[in-house]
């Protein structure tokens, strides 16, 4: 290096800078994220970088039919948008006198871009009650027509066009998951978007002293979504009743310890079959090997067994609070009751896992009703409901309201219209943009972000409708747009947020641009 | 003020400076607005000028021919279905997405390159531009990844998700 650029580089800022340019600007996606790694723990200062923050992506997997859950409830007569509804739905529509009514404000934006402004009365489905009630407290939000883009698509016209590069794939589970997971949509997947986070934000936000477990946390097994570009952070699974233990190993009793017949009450090996076998496989972890892939595969087993006992002190700190974790999930399912309870547990038992930030991925499937939807979506809708409730109201009992955000997402919104004419048949098929839920103390509640979709379908004037006649809604905010915002408050800044995500830059600026209707946080 | 003095002045005004400019908070955590190259706003690629060349007919089509023939039974309809899958994953790197009819549109020509991979006309296409099973009711085609399509025809009873349906799932 030449003198004078050495001077150039003489202060540490100029350093950080610069190196953050130029990763941005030459290197690809992972290199820009490996240099903004090292400047965010260079530029972390100490304590008192915000006290604990924990992240709960819920996905919805198959397509949520988000038409049914956030509906127009006006009369038709005089609400444009309710007659659509109506029209589009079919014999999929839900009564408006039965819909929970929300209170949203008549300054809210989310007409403004598709309906002129005109205000248009709202609900949602009858067996979210409980929704509405936290969305008329302040404490949970919609986010409207979010889904996957390339570049902003503006109208139906612009589409067809065939000028603005898609997402490849659309209407494909597959690939609509793993790009809403990635938030990149035009190239193929090499991580997810709350990896990236995780990547940059331990090294910021969590202490290598302290930190017992992965800042990423998985209800739902291996996901896309927490897949990070540099193998610092890697995901943690654990399962509703805790960790995943060694294949073979099961609780004998109710304290979900599945080494009770393994090991005594000291840590040492029993004389059973479960203890000896347990020793023989540790006694053989010990061993080293000069592949390097057996030696990965050993580390990699060492820290699960370690971790499960970090695990098992946090859920015993959890109990300690004295918060009743099976009351108040009452009335919840196991499959996403069970999820959110544990992540509640796991959320009480954060000092022992030593974690300042925390991203929690947790799935429920079921949504892809492509028949009977009036049912099934109704009973997903109450899990959903009743999840949520008694996910709010154990972190209220936990006095962490105000630490933890919960989002939705999913592959996808369905189609507006039925496939069949048959109501007790009919279901729906696969779409794009849909509506998601912001559930949390922080969040800016009892409000509509982005913008709300015309729900005229085909070519008639003003449709959002993608290519189809089956209304399949044209997204208005992109996901990079919406997990940008969550992503912020997790205590990422400008610089990280753009290595984060590489494609924000094509839209709308959800900090700075009013437009963009998104400042639900 | 004796020198000493003033070199703990100086010192003191240094720390200060040195205090404000790596103390203050990160502004850009906040006011979170974007700057730099990864932020400036990037607009799509100029369109690709519409291209008039004529579609080009893939051996595949003879195969395409024989669907809903009387020679063939259901399920070997499905199956040339989902070779017309591959054949068209093979082109374009993935399954052509979307409605029954957008779907019939893309194996018909209607794709970036062209290409046919059915005949133009056949008892297999209805006349609303949709693919249909010999029993005259339109395929679901049901996109699981880019490499997978379930194929679903109603069967003879011409309803959907009854016991006579025939699917194929790759």
């Amino acid at each position: 290096m030449k003198q004078h650029q050495k001077e150039d580089l003489r202060t540490r800022r100029d350093f950080l800078r610069q190196s953050a340019c130029a990763s941005l600007g030459v290197t690809g996606l992972v290199n820009a994220l490996a240099q903004m790694r090292l400047m965010t723990a260079a530029m972390a200062q100490g304590p008192g970088n915000g006290g604990y923050k924990a992240l709960v992506c819920l996905f919805l997997n198959g397509g949520h039919d988000s038409n049914n859950l956030l509906v127009p409830s006006g009369d038709p007569a005089s609400s444009g948008l309710r007659a659509d509804y109506q029209t589009g739905r079919g014999v999929l529509a839900l009564d408006r006198t039965t819909l929970a009514p929300l209170n949203v404000p008549a300054t809210t934006k989310t007409f403004n871009r598709h309906h002129g402004g005109v205000f248009h009365p709202m609900g949602v489905h009858p067996n979210a009650a409980a929704l509405a009630t936290l969305f008329n407290e302040g404490k949970l939000a919609f986010i409207s027509n979010v889904g996957t883009l390339a570049f902003p698509v503006a109208s139906r016209t612009e589409y067809l066009s065939g000028a603005i590069p898609l997402p490849p794939q659309l209407f494909s589970h597959s690939d609509q998951q793993t790009q809403w997971q990635s938030s990149v949509s035009d190239r193929p997947f090499t991580s997810g978007w709350g990896g990236r986070a995780a990547d940059l934000l331990n090294s910021s936000y969590n202490s290598s002293g302290s930190s017992k477990v992965a800042m990423s946390i998985s209800l739902a097994g291996i996901n896309s979504f927490q897949v990070g570009t540099s193998g610092q952070v890697t995901q943690y699974v654990v399962n509703s009743t805790g960790t995943v233990p060694l294949s073979g190993f099961n609780s004998s009793n109710t304290d979900n310890n599945p080494y009770d017949l393994a090991l005594d009450g000291s840590g040492a090996y029993k004389t059973s079959d479960q203890g000896k076998r347990l020793k023989a496989f540790e006694d053989i972890m010990k061993l080293t090997h000069s592949n390097l892939h057996e030696e990965e595969y050993n580390r990699i087993v060492a820290r699960a067994r370690a971790t499960e006992g970090t695990v098992g002190a946090a859920l015993t700190a959890a109990a300690a609070t004295g918060v009743n974790f099976d009351a108040l999930f009452t009335g919840t399912t196991a499959s996403l009751g069970g999820q959110l309870k544990m992540i509640a547990k796991l959320i009480a038992g954060r000092n022992v896992l030593g974690n300042n930030r925390q991203i929690f991925f947790c799935q429920v499937g079921g949504y892809d009703t492509h028949q009977t939807l009036l049912t099934s979506h109704g009973n997903l809708v109450t899990e959903l409901s009743n999840g949520l409730k008694a996910f709010h109201d154990t972190l209220q009992a936990l006095g962490v309201w105000n630490d933890v955000v919960t989002f939705t997402a999913s592959d996808f919104n369905r189609t507006l219209t039925a496939n069949n004419t048959d109501a007790t048949k009919a279901g729906s098929d696969h779409g794009w943009g849909g509506h998601a839920v912001v559930m949390g103390g922080a969040v800016h509640g009892g409000d509509i972000y982005g913008h709300f979709p015309s729900l005229k379908t085909g070519a008639v004037t003003g449709s959002l409708d993608a290519g189809s006649s089956r209304g399949r809604w044209i997204p208005g905010t992109s996901v990079d747009q919406y997990s940008s915002v969550l992503t912020s408050w997790m205590g990422a800044g400008s610089n990280e947020i753009g290595a984060i995500f590489p494609n924000l830059g094509r839209f709308d600026n959800p900090f700075t641009q009013s437009s963009a209707n998104l400042a639900f946080l | 003020m004796t020198r000493r003095h003033q070199v703990l002045l100086l010192l003191g005004l240094l720390s200060l400076v040195a205090s404000l400019y790596f103390g203050r908070p990160d502004q850009a955590k906040q006011a979170p607005a974007l700057s730099g190259s990864a932020a400036e706003f990037v607009r799509p690629p100029p369109a690709p000028a519409p291209d008039s060349s004529p579609i080009t007919a893939l051996p595949v089509t003879e195969t395409a021919a024989t669907l809903n023939s009387a020679e063939t039974l259901p399920a070997d309809d499905l199956s040339t279905l989902d070779l017309l899958f591959a054949e068209f994953r093979k082109n374009h790197g993935g399954n052509p997405v979307g409605e029954n009819e957008e779907i019939t549109a893309a194996l018909l020509g209607k794709n970036p390159k062209h290409l046919a991979y059915l005949p133009e006309s056949g008892s297999f296409l209805d006349g609303s531009g949709k693919l249909i099973d010999r029993w005259g009711t339109p395929y679901v085609f049901h996109s699981l990844s880019a490499s997978r399509t379930e194929i679903r025809s109603a069967g003879p009873d011409r309803e959907l998700w009854t016991g006579d349906d025939v699917t194929l799932t790759p």
